[in-house]
Protein backbone atom coordinates (compact mmCIF):
# COMPACT_ATOMS: atom_id res chain seq x y z
CA UNK A 1 0.00 0.00 0.00
CA UNK A 2 3.08 2.15 0.90
CA UNK A 3 4.28 1.88 -2.63
CA UNK A 4 0.88 3.28 -3.85
CA UNK A 5 0.67 5.93 -1.81
CA UNK A 6 4.27 7.40 -2.60
CA UNK A 7 2.78 7.36 -6.38
CA UNK A 8 -0.37 9.36 -5.01
CA UNK A 9 0.01 12.52 -6.60
CA UNK A 10 -1.86 13.63 -3.64
CA UNK A 11 0.70 13.00 -1.63
CA UNK A 12 3.54 15.76 -2.38
CA UNK A 13 6.76 13.99 -1.32
CA UNK A 14 6.67 9.89 -1.49
CA UNK A 15 9.53 9.76 1.06
CA UNK A 16 6.99 11.30 3.43
CA UNK A 17 4.24 8.27 2.59
CA UNK A 18 6.27 5.29 2.75
CA UNK A 19 8.47 6.38 6.06
CA UNK A 20 6.97 4.26 9.00
CA UNK A 21 7.30 7.59 11.18
CA UNK A 22 4.92 9.49 8.80
CA UNK A 23 2.76 10.69 11.51
CA UNK A 24 5.34 12.15 13.51
CA UNK A 25 6.60 14.27 9.90
CA UNK A 26 2.72 15.74 10.23
CA UNK A 27 2.78 16.30 14.13
CA UNK A 28 6.42 18.48 13.53
CA UNK A 29 4.94 20.39 10.69
CA UNK A 30 2.05 21.40 12.64
CA UNK A 31 4.51 22.14 15.66
CA UNK A 32 6.05 24.76 13.57
CA UNK A 33 2.86 26.76 13.36
CA UNK A 34 2.45 26.35 16.61
CA UNK A 35 5.77 27.21 18.04
CA UNK A 36 5.66 30.51 15.47
CA UNK A 37 2.35 31.62 16.54
CA UNK A 38 3.07 31.04 20.59
CA UNK A 39 6.36 32.28 20.14
CA UNK A 40 4.84 35.96 18.01
CA UNK A 41 2.28 36.68 20.94
CA UNK A 42 4.48 36.37 23.78
CA UNK A 43 7.43 38.31 22.12
CA UNK A 44 5.26 40.98 20.52
CA UNK A 45 3.28 41.73 23.88
CA UNK A 46 6.97 42.65 25.44
CA UNK A 47 7.29 44.92 23.16
CA UNK A 48 4.30 47.36 23.59
CA UNK A 49 5.94 49.82 25.73
CA UNK A 50 8.78 50.03 23.43
CA UNK A 51 6.46 50.56 20.41
CA UNK A 52 4.66 52.93 22.24
CA UNK A 53 7.24 54.72 22.92
CA UNK A 54 8.67 54.56 19.35
CA UNK A 55 5.29 55.79 17.66
CA UNK A 56 4.51 57.97 20.17
CA UNK A 57 1.03 57.12 20.66
CA UNK A 58 -1.01 56.59 23.61
CA UNK A 59 -1.31 53.61 25.83
CA UNK A 60 -5.09 53.06 24.12
CA UNK A 61 -3.71 53.21 21.23
CA UNK A 62 -0.70 50.59 21.66
CA UNK A 63 -3.60 48.59 23.10
CA UNK A 64 -4.70 48.29 19.65
CA UNK A 65 -1.66 45.96 18.74
CA UNK A 66 -2.75 43.37 21.20
CA UNK A 67 -6.78 44.08 20.68
CA UNK A 68 -6.76 43.28 16.96
CA UNK A 69 -4.68 40.28 17.27
CA UNK A 70 -6.45 38.71 19.98
CA UNK A 71 -10.60 39.78 18.94
CA UNK A 72 -9.74 38.96 15.26
CA UNK A 73 -8.39 35.48 15.96
CA UNK A 74 -11.24 34.97 18.37
CA UNK A 75 -14.17 35.81 16.46
CA UNK A 76 -12.86 33.93 12.67
CA UNK A 77 -11.69 30.32 14.46
CA UNK A 78 -14.89 28.63 14.12
CA UNK A 79 -15.50 30.09 10.66
CA UNK A 80 -11.80 29.35 9.30
CA UNK A 81 -12.31 25.77 10.66
CA UNK A 82 -15.94 25.29 8.94
CA UNK A 83 -13.95 26.70 5.68
CA UNK A 84 -10.95 23.90 6.32
CA UNK A 85 -13.79 21.09 6.80
CA UNK A 86 -15.27 22.54 2.94
CA UNK A 87 -11.87 23.22 1.20
CA UNK A 88 -9.54 20.99 3.13
CA UNK A 89 -7.17 21.24 5.79
CA UNK A 90 -4.25 21.44 4.24
CA UNK A 91 -5.27 24.01 1.72
CA UNK A 92 -6.10 26.47 4.59
CA UNK A 93 -2.90 25.29 6.83
CA UNK A 94 -1.07 26.39 3.84
CA UNK A 95 -3.03 29.62 3.36
CA UNK A 96 -2.32 30.64 7.12
CA UNK A 97 1.07 30.05 6.77
CA UNK A 98 1.53 32.27 4.00
CA UNK A 99 -0.68 35.03 5.42
CA UNK A 100 1.16 34.99 8.99
CA UNK A 101 4.43 35.01 7.19
CA UNK A 102 3.49 37.95 5.33
CA UNK A 103 1.39 39.90 8.40
CA UNK A 104 4.40 39.05 10.36
CA UNK A 105 6.70 41.56 7.51
CA UNK A 106 4.09 43.93 7.07
CA UNK A 107 3.98 44.33 11.11
CA UNK A 108 7.73 44.61 11.02
CA UNK A 109 8.52 47.16 8.36
CA UNK A 110 5.07 49.09 10.15
CA UNK A 111 5.41 53.17 9.58
CA UNK A 112 2.59 53.69 11.98
CA UNK A 113 0.36 52.22 14.72
CA UNK A 114 -2.65 52.39 12.33
CA UNK A 115 -0.07 50.18 9.87
CA UNK A 116 0.77 47.81 12.30
CA UNK A 117 -2.72 46.93 14.13
CA UNK A 118 -4.20 46.00 10.69
CA UNK A 119 -0.66 43.98 10.39
CA UNK A 120 -1.04 42.12 13.57
CA UNK A 121 -5.43 41.82 12.26
CA UNK A 122 -3.72 40.08 8.97
CA UNK A 123 -1.37 37.85 11.59
CA UNK A 124 -4.63 37.10 13.12
CA UNK A 125 -6.07 35.62 10.31
CA UNK A 126 -2.95 33.67 9.43
CA UNK A 127 -3.13 32.41 13.14
CA UNK A 128 -7.03 31.27 12.93
CA UNK A 129 -6.69 29.37 10.10
CA UNK A 130 -3.15 27.51 11.50
CA UNK A 131 -4.83 27.28 15.21
CA UNK A 132 -8.39 25.58 13.98
CA UNK A 133 -6.59 23.16 11.71
CA UNK A 134 -3.45 22.10 13.99
CA UNK A 135 -5.44 20.21 16.11
CA UNK A 136 -7.81 18.70 13.62
CA UNK A 137 -4.54 17.23 11.46
CA UNK A 138 -3.11 15.61 14.66
CA UNK A 139 -6.60 13.83 15.14
CA UNK A 140 -6.88 12.87 11.57
CA UNK A 141 -3.24 11.69 11.13
CA UNK A 142 -2.77 9.74 14.54
CA UNK A 143 -5.12 7.13 16.02
CA UNK A 144 -6.44 7.20 19.06
CA UNK A 145 -4.47 5.14 20.76
CA UNK A 146 -1.52 7.66 20.26
CA UNK A 147 -3.46 10.64 20.04
CA UNK A 148 -2.98 11.80 23.45
CA UNK A 149 1.01 11.66 22.96
CA UNK A 150 0.53 13.58 20.49
CA UNK A 151 -1.82 17.02 21.59
CA UNK A 152 0.36 16.09 24.63
CA UNK A 153 3.87 16.90 22.49
CA UNK A 154 1.68 19.66 20.94
CA UNK A 155 0.81 21.02 24.04
CA UNK A 156 4.35 21.01 25.48
CA UNK A 157 6.20 22.68 22.73
CA UNK A 158 3.63 25.14 22.99
CA UNK A 159 4.24 25.65 26.71
CA UNK A 160 7.95 25.78 26.12
CA UNK A 161 7.57 28.66 23.14
CA UNK A 162 4.97 30.60 25.98
CA UNK A 163 8.34 30.19 28.24
CA UNK A 164 11.05 31.41 26.14
CA UNK A 165 9.00 34.16 24.02
CA UNK A 166 9.03 36.62 27.03
CA UNK A 167 12.84 36.38 27.51
CA UNK A 168 13.52 35.91 23.75
CA UNK A 169 11.28 39.21 23.30
CA UNK A 170 13.02 41.15 25.77
CA UNK A 171 16.25 40.01 24.82
CA UNK A 172 15.44 40.81 20.73
CA UNK A 173 13.46 43.74 21.90
CA UNK A 174 16.81 45.45 23.63
CA UNK A 175 19.33 44.14 21.61
CA UNK A 176 17.99 44.71 17.72
CA UNK A 177 14.88 46.26 17.91
CA UNK A 178 11.13 45.87 18.27
CA UNK A 179 10.91 45.35 14.20
CA UNK A 180 12.48 41.93 14.61
CA UNK A 181 10.22 40.66 16.78
CA UNK A 182 7.92 40.71 14.01
CA UNK A 183 10.63 39.83 11.44
CA UNK A 184 11.70 36.26 13.54
CA UNK A 185 8.60 34.88 12.12
CA UNK A 186 9.44 34.85 8.08
CA UNK A 187 12.23 32.61 7.92
CA UNK A 188 10.25 30.23 10.44
CA UNK A 189 7.08 30.68 8.16
CA UNK A 190 8.83 30.09 5.22
CA UNK A 191 10.25 26.86 6.59
CA UNK A 192 6.69 26.17 7.68
CA UNK A 193 6.07 26.21 4.33
CA UNK A 194 7.47 24.64 2.63
CA UNK A 195 7.46 21.80 5.56
CA UNK A 196 3.78 21.95 4.99
CA UNK A 197 3.58 21.56 1.47
CA UNK A 198 6.70 18.74 1.29
CA UNK A 199 4.97 16.67 4.09
CA UNK A 200 0.82 17.47 3.96
CA UNK A 201 -1.15 16.02 1.58
CA UNK A 202 -2.28 18.39 -1.12
CA UNK A 203 -6.11 19.82 -0.09
CA UNK A 204 -8.56 17.91 -1.96
CA UNK A 205 -12.34 20.61 -2.42
CA UNK A 206 -14.78 18.82 -0.37
CA UNK A 207 -18.11 18.85 -1.56
CA UNK A 208 -19.26 21.76 -2.77
CA UNK A 209 -21.22 23.32 -0.25
CA UNK A 210 -22.55 26.98 0.41
CA UNK A 211 -20.77 29.08 2.75
CA UNK A 212 -23.35 30.53 5.59
CA UNK A 213 -21.53 34.07 5.51
CA UNK A 214 -25.23 35.54 7.39
CA UNK A 215 -24.08 32.69 9.86
CA UNK A 216 -20.19 34.00 10.36
CA UNK A 217 -21.43 37.54 10.14
CA UNK A 218 -23.74 37.72 13.17
CA UNK A 219 -21.32 35.11 15.07
CA UNK A 220 -18.39 37.40 14.71
CA UNK A 221 -20.59 40.61 15.57
CA UNK A 222 -21.94 38.94 19.01
CA UNK A 223 -18.67 37.75 19.72
CA UNK A 224 -16.51 41.29 18.67
CA UNK A 225 -18.95 43.21 20.74
CA UNK A 226 -18.85 40.82 23.51
CA UNK A 227 -15.29 41.25 23.69
CA UNK A 228 -15.02 44.77 23.40
CA UNK A 229 -17.66 45.08 26.24
CA UNK A 230 -15.22 42.83 28.52
CA UNK A 231 -12.53 44.73 27.31
CA UNK A 232 -13.98 48.08 28.02
CA UNK A 233 -16.13 47.83 30.83
CA UNK A 234 -13.54 48.56 33.18
CA UNK A 235 -12.43 51.98 31.78
CA UNK A 236 -15.39 53.49 30.57
CA UNK A 237 -18.02 51.50 33.11
CA UNK A 238 -20.31 48.79 33.11
CA UNK A 239 -23.27 50.98 32.97
CA UNK A 240 -22.07 53.18 30.27
CA UNK A 241 -23.90 53.24 26.95
CA UNK A 242 -21.29 51.91 24.73
CA UNK A 243 -20.80 49.05 27.25
CA UNK A 244 -24.73 48.55 27.55
CA UNK A 245 -24.73 49.13 23.55
CA UNK A 246 -21.79 46.44 22.83
CA UNK A 247 -23.73 43.88 25.44
CA UNK A 248 -26.66 45.12 23.70
CA UNK A 249 -25.74 44.02 20.14
CA UNK A 250 -24.53 40.75 21.76
CA UNK A 251 -28.13 40.17 23.03
CA UNK A 252 -29.64 40.78 19.75
CA UNK A 253 -27.22 39.05 16.98
CA UNK A 254 -26.58 35.99 19.30
CA UNK A 255 -30.02 34.35 18.96
CA UNK A 256 -30.44 35.62 15.48
CA UNK A 257 -26.92 33.10 14.81
CA UNK A 258 -28.89 30.34 16.23
CA UNK A 259 -31.56 31.19 14.36
CA UNK A 260 -29.54 30.97 11.40
CA UNK A 261 -27.94 28.14 12.35
CA UNK A 262 -31.23 26.30 12.54
CA UNK A 263 -32.47 27.01 9.78
CA UNK A 264 -29.57 26.67 7.33
CA UNK A 265 -29.58 24.19 5.35
CA UNK A 266 -25.34 24.24 5.26
CA UNK A 267 -24.73 26.09 8.83
CA UNK A 268 -21.42 27.58 9.86
CA UNK A 269 -21.75 25.27 12.98
CA UNK A 270 -23.84 22.44 12.95
CA UNK A 271 -25.67 22.46 16.42
CA UNK A 272 -25.84 18.82 16.63
CA UNK A 273 -21.97 18.25 17.41
CA UNK A 274 -22.88 19.90 20.79
CA UNK A 275 -25.56 16.63 21.26
CA UNK A 276 -22.18 15.06 22.12
CA UNK A 277 -21.78 15.01 25.58
CA UNK A 278 -17.67 14.68 25.60
CA UNK A 279 -17.86 17.80 23.14
CA UNK A 280 -20.26 20.25 25.02
CA UNK A 281 -18.85 19.40 28.58
CA UNK A 282 -14.93 18.91 27.26
CA UNK A 283 -15.33 22.53 25.82
CA UNK A 284 -17.36 24.06 29.13
CA UNK A 285 -14.48 22.41 31.23
CA UNK A 286 -11.96 23.46 28.81
CA UNK A 287 -13.19 27.17 29.53
CA UNK A 288 -13.20 27.00 32.59
CA UNK A 289 -9.54 25.69 33.23
CA UNK A 290 -8.52 28.94 31.00
CA UNK A 291 -10.96 30.99 32.94
CA UNK A 292 -9.01 30.07 36.43
CA UNK A 293 -5.46 29.84 34.58
CA UNK A 294 -5.42 33.57 32.95
CA UNK A 295 -7.32 34.71 35.99
CA UNK A 296 -4.19 33.45 38.45
CA UNK A 297 -1.82 35.08 36.15
CA UNK A 298 -3.70 38.52 36.38
CA UNK A 299 -4.07 37.71 40.23
CA UNK A 300 -0.49 36.96 41.08
CA UNK A 301 1.40 40.19 40.08
CA UNK A 302 -0.76 42.02 42.34
CA UNK A 303 -0.16 39.75 44.91
CA UNK A 304 3.79 39.32 44.37
CA UNK A 305 4.24 42.99 43.74
CA UNK A 306 2.03 44.89 46.27
CA UNK A 307 2.21 42.47 49.04
CA UNK A 308 5.59 40.47 49.43
CA UNK A 309 7.15 43.68 46.96
CA UNK A 310 8.58 42.05 44.62
CA UNK A 311 9.89 43.68 41.65
CA UNK A 312 8.64 42.93 38.14
CA UNK A 313 11.76 40.60 37.04
CA UNK A 314 10.85 38.43 40.26
CA UNK A 315 7.21 38.61 39.39
CA UNK A 316 8.00 36.80 35.71
CA UNK A 317 10.53 34.73 37.08
CA UNK A 318 7.71 33.72 39.54
CA UNK A 319 5.44 32.64 36.73
CA UNK A 320 7.52 30.88 35.03
CA UNK A 321 7.25 27.72 36.56
CA UNK A 322 3.54 27.64 35.18
CA UNK A 323 4.76 26.81 31.53
CA UNK A 324 7.53 24.74 32.56
CA UNK A 325 5.52 22.52 34.87
CA UNK A 326 3.10 22.28 32.05
CA UNK A 327 5.58 21.59 29.43
CA UNK A 328 6.60 18.74 31.46
CA UNK A 329 3.34 17.26 32.50
CA UNK A 330 1.87 17.49 28.87
CA UNK A 331 3.61 14.97 27.23
CA UNK A 332 3.20 12.46 30.26
CA UNK A 333 -0.48 13.13 30.52
CA UNK A 334 -0.55 12.16 27.05
CA UNK A 335 0.55 9.05 27.44
CA UNK A 336 -0.97 7.93 30.57
CA UNK A 337 -4.35 8.88 29.38
CA UNK A 338 -3.72 6.50 26.33
CA UNK A 339 -2.96 3.93 28.19
CA UNK A 340 -5.41 4.41 31.29
CA UNK A 341 -8.61 6.72 29.36
CA UNK A 342 -8.78 10.31 28.72
CA UNK A 343 -11.66 10.52 31.29
CA UNK A 344 -10.06 9.77 34.52
CA UNK A 345 -6.82 11.78 33.82
CA UNK A 346 -8.81 15.45 32.69
CA UNK A 347 -10.60 14.43 36.24
CA UNK A 348 -7.50 14.35 37.97
CA UNK A 349 -6.13 17.35 36.17
CA UNK A 350 -9.11 19.47 37.38
CA UNK A 351 -8.64 18.40 41.13
CA UNK A 352 -4.71 19.52 40.85
CA UNK A 353 -6.20 22.56 39.75
CA UNK A 354 -8.28 22.76 42.56
CA UNK A 355 -5.68 21.79 45.04
CA UNK A 356 -3.54 24.97 43.24
CA UNK A 357 -6.20 26.89 44.07
CA UNK A 358 -6.93 26.27 47.42
CA UNK A 359 -2.90 26.74 47.89
CA UNK A 360 -3.29 30.38 46.51
CA UNK A 361 -6.26 30.69 49.22
CA UNK A 362 -3.47 30.00 52.18
CA UNK A 363 -0.92 32.86 50.70
CA UNK A 364 -0.50 35.10 53.50
CA UNK A 365 1.74 38.71 53.26
CA UNK A 366 4.88 36.43 54.90
CA UNK A 367 4.54 33.07 52.39
CA UNK A 368 7.39 31.73 51.60
CA UNK A 369 8.99 32.11 48.36
CA UNK A 370 8.95 28.45 47.82
CA UNK A 371 5.26 28.08 48.41
CA UNK A 372 4.09 30.41 46.09
CA UNK A 373 6.52 28.65 43.38
CA UNK A 374 4.99 25.26 44.63
CA UNK A 375 1.44 26.60 44.09
CA UNK A 376 2.40 27.80 40.52
CA UNK A 377 4.02 24.03 40.19
CA UNK A 378 1.00 22.70 41.07
CA UNK A 379 -1.20 24.85 38.78
CA UNK A 380 0.94 24.26 35.49
CA UNK A 381 1.06 20.42 36.36
CA UNK A 382 -2.68 20.89 36.92
CA UNK A 383 -3.43 22.15 33.04
CA UNK A 384 -0.77 19.98 31.88
CA UNK A 385 -2.72 17.26 33.08
CA UNK A 386 -5.97 18.41 32.52
CA UNK A 387 -5.66 20.25 28.70
CA UNK A 388 -4.17 17.61 25.92
CA UNK A 389 -6.60 14.35 27.26
CA UNK A 390 -9.18 17.10 27.35
CA UNK A 391 -8.53 18.38 23.83
CA UNK A 392 -8.46 14.86 22.47
CA UNK A 393 -11.56 13.93 23.87
CA UNK A 394 -13.13 16.91 22.50
CA UNK A 395 -11.90 16.18 18.47
CA UNK A 396 -12.65 12.65 18.89
CA UNK A 397 -16.19 12.89 19.85
CA UNK A 398 -17.44 14.70 16.51
CA UNK A 399 -16.88 12.70 13.10
CA UNK A 400 -14.07 13.65 10.79
CA UNK A 401 -16.06 16.21 8.98
CA UNK A 402 -16.75 18.64 11.44
CA UNK A 403 -13.09 18.26 13.06
CA UNK A 404 -12.21 22.35 11.83
CA UNK A 405 -15.40 23.78 13.51
CA UNK A 406 -14.72 21.76 16.60
CA UNK A 407 -10.78 22.43 16.28
CA UNK A 408 -12.21 26.35 15.83
CA UNK A 409 -14.20 26.57 19.05
CA UNK A 410 -11.66 24.19 21.02
CA UNK A 411 -9.19 27.39 20.37
CA UNK A 412 -11.77 30.26 20.70
CA UNK A 413 -12.86 28.74 24.23
CA UNK A 414 -9.45 29.48 25.61
CA UNK A 415 -9.43 33.33 24.52
CA UNK A 416 -12.94 33.26 25.61
CA UNK A 417 -11.13 32.04 28.94
CA UNK A 418 -8.78 34.76 29.06
CA UNK A 419 -11.73 37.19 28.59
CA UNK A 420 -14.08 36.62 31.05
CA UNK A 421 -11.80 35.36 33.58
CA UNK A 422 -9.45 38.69 33.42
CA UNK A 423 -12.39 41.13 33.57
CA UNK A 424 -14.76 38.53 35.66
CA UNK A 425 -11.97 38.24 38.42
CA UNK A 426 -10.74 41.79 37.44
CA UNK A 427 -14.14 43.41 38.63
CA UNK A 428 -14.53 41.84 41.89
CA UNK A 429 -10.61 42.37 42.78
CA UNK A 430 -11.23 45.97 41.94
CA UNK A 431 -14.38 46.82 43.54
CA UNK A 432 -13.16 44.78 46.51
CA UNK A 433 -9.42 46.53 46.50
CA UNK A 434 -11.16 50.04 46.30
CA UNK A 435 -13.47 49.78 48.73
CA UNK A 436 -10.64 48.05 51.26
CA UNK A 437 -8.57 51.48 50.19
CA UNK A 438 -11.17 54.03 51.44
CA UNK A 439 -11.93 52.55 54.18
CA UNK A 440 -8.75 51.89 55.35
CA UNK A 441 -6.38 54.58 53.93
CA UNK A 442 -8.36 57.96 53.74
CA UNK A 443 -5.13 59.63 53.76
CA UNK A 444 -4.71 58.23 50.19
CA UNK A 445 -6.40 60.52 47.71
CA UNK A 446 -8.74 58.84 45.01
CA UNK A 447 -6.79 60.74 42.17
CA UNK A 448 -3.48 58.51 43.65
CA UNK A 449 -5.07 55.36 43.98
CA UNK A 450 -6.44 55.67 40.67
CA UNK A 451 -2.70 56.51 39.18
CA UNK A 452 -1.38 53.51 41.18
CA UNK A 453 -4.22 51.21 39.70
CA UNK A 454 -4.04 52.55 36.35
CA UNK A 455 -0.22 51.46 36.58
CA UNK A 456 -1.05 48.01 37.78
CA UNK A 457 -3.56 47.39 35.20
CA UNK A 458 -0.86 48.42 32.74
CA UNK A 459 1.24 46.03 33.11
CA UNK A 460 -0.76 43.11 34.73
CA UNK A 461 -3.05 43.42 31.02
CA UNK A 462 0.60 42.56 29.62
CA UNK A 463 0.84 39.58 31.08
CA UNK A 464 -2.16 37.38 30.23
CA UNK A 465 -1.93 38.83 26.62
CA UNK A 466 1.97 37.60 27.07
CA UNK A 467 0.73 34.47 27.32
CA UNK A 468 -3.13 34.74 25.75
CA UNK A 469 -4.06 32.82 23.14
CA UNK A 470 -1.01 31.04 23.31
CA UNK A 471 -0.90 27.17 24.67
CA UNK A 472 -2.67 26.28 20.93
CA UNK B 1 -5.39 41.23 50.70
CA UNK B 2 -9.08 40.98 50.90
CA UNK B 3 -9.46 41.45 47.36
CA UNK B 4 -7.07 38.93 46.06
CA UNK B 5 -8.90 36.38 48.42
CA UNK B 6 -12.32 37.14 47.37
CA UNK B 7 -11.06 36.65 43.86
CA UNK B 8 -9.64 33.62 44.57
CA UNK B 9 -12.60 32.32 46.46
CA UNK B 10 -14.49 33.00 43.10
CA UNK B 11 -11.90 31.21 41.28
CA UNK B 12 -12.29 27.88 44.13
CA UNK B 13 -15.72 27.47 42.99
CA UNK B 14 -15.20 27.93 39.30
CA UNK B 15 -13.09 25.25 39.98
CA UNK B 16 -15.47 22.78 41.99
CA UNK B 17 -17.94 23.64 39.23
CA UNK B 18 -15.08 22.37 36.66
CA UNK B 19 -14.21 19.11 39.06
CA UNK B 20 -17.80 18.48 39.02
CA UNK B 21 -18.29 18.41 35.28
CA UNK B 22 -15.18 16.73 34.76
CA UNK B 23 -16.67 13.66 36.95
CA UNK B 24 -20.11 14.30 34.96
CA UNK B 25 -18.47 13.68 31.66
CA UNK B 26 -16.68 10.93 33.32
CA UNK B 27 -19.93 9.03 34.10
CA UNK B 28 -21.34 9.18 31.02
CA UNK B 29 -21.60 6.63 28.55
CA UNK B 30 -19.12 6.92 26.62
CA UNK B 31 -19.55 8.65 22.78
CA UNK B 32 -18.80 6.61 19.80
CA UNK B 33 -15.60 8.26 19.02
CA UNK B 34 -13.88 8.61 15.33
CA UNK B 35 -10.62 6.63 15.07
CA UNK B 36 -8.32 6.95 11.98
CA UNK B 37 -5.19 4.68 11.87
CA UNK B 38 -3.78 4.53 8.39
CA UNK B 39 -2.44 6.77 5.74
CA UNK B 40 -5.16 6.26 2.65
CA UNK B 41 -7.73 7.48 5.53
CA UNK B 42 -5.61 10.84 6.57
CA UNK B 43 -5.58 11.28 2.71
CA UNK B 44 -9.06 10.95 1.97
CA UNK B 45 -9.74 13.29 4.69
CA UNK B 46 -7.69 16.15 3.03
Amino acid sequence: MKDELAKNSKFPHPYFCSHPKWRYFILTTVLIGATMSALDVSIANVALPTIQNYFHTSLSNVEWVAMAYMVTLTALLPFFGRLADMYGRTRMYNIGFVVFTIGSALCGAAFSITMLAFSRALQAIGAGLLQSNSVAIITDAFPKEELGRAIGLQGAVQATAMALGAFLGGAIVSAIGWRYIFYVNVPIGIIGTFMAMLVLPKGIAKKKEKIDYAGAILFSISLLAFLFALNKGSSYGWTSSIVITLFGITIICLPLFFYNEIKNKTPMIKLSIFKSWGFTVGNFTGFLSYLIFFSVLFLMPYYLEMILHYDPLVTGTLLTPIPVAMAIMAPIAGYVSDKVGRRLVTTSGFIVILLAIFMLLLLQPNTSFFFVTLSMVVLGLGMGLFTPPNNSEIMLSVSPENRGVAGGILNMMRSLGLAVGVDVVGLVFSNIHYNYIHLHFHELSYSAYKHLWGNYQLFIKTIPRIIVVVLL
Amino acid sequence: MKAFYYSVLVLLVLSVIGVVFSILKSSKKKNSEVNNSDLKKFIDLH
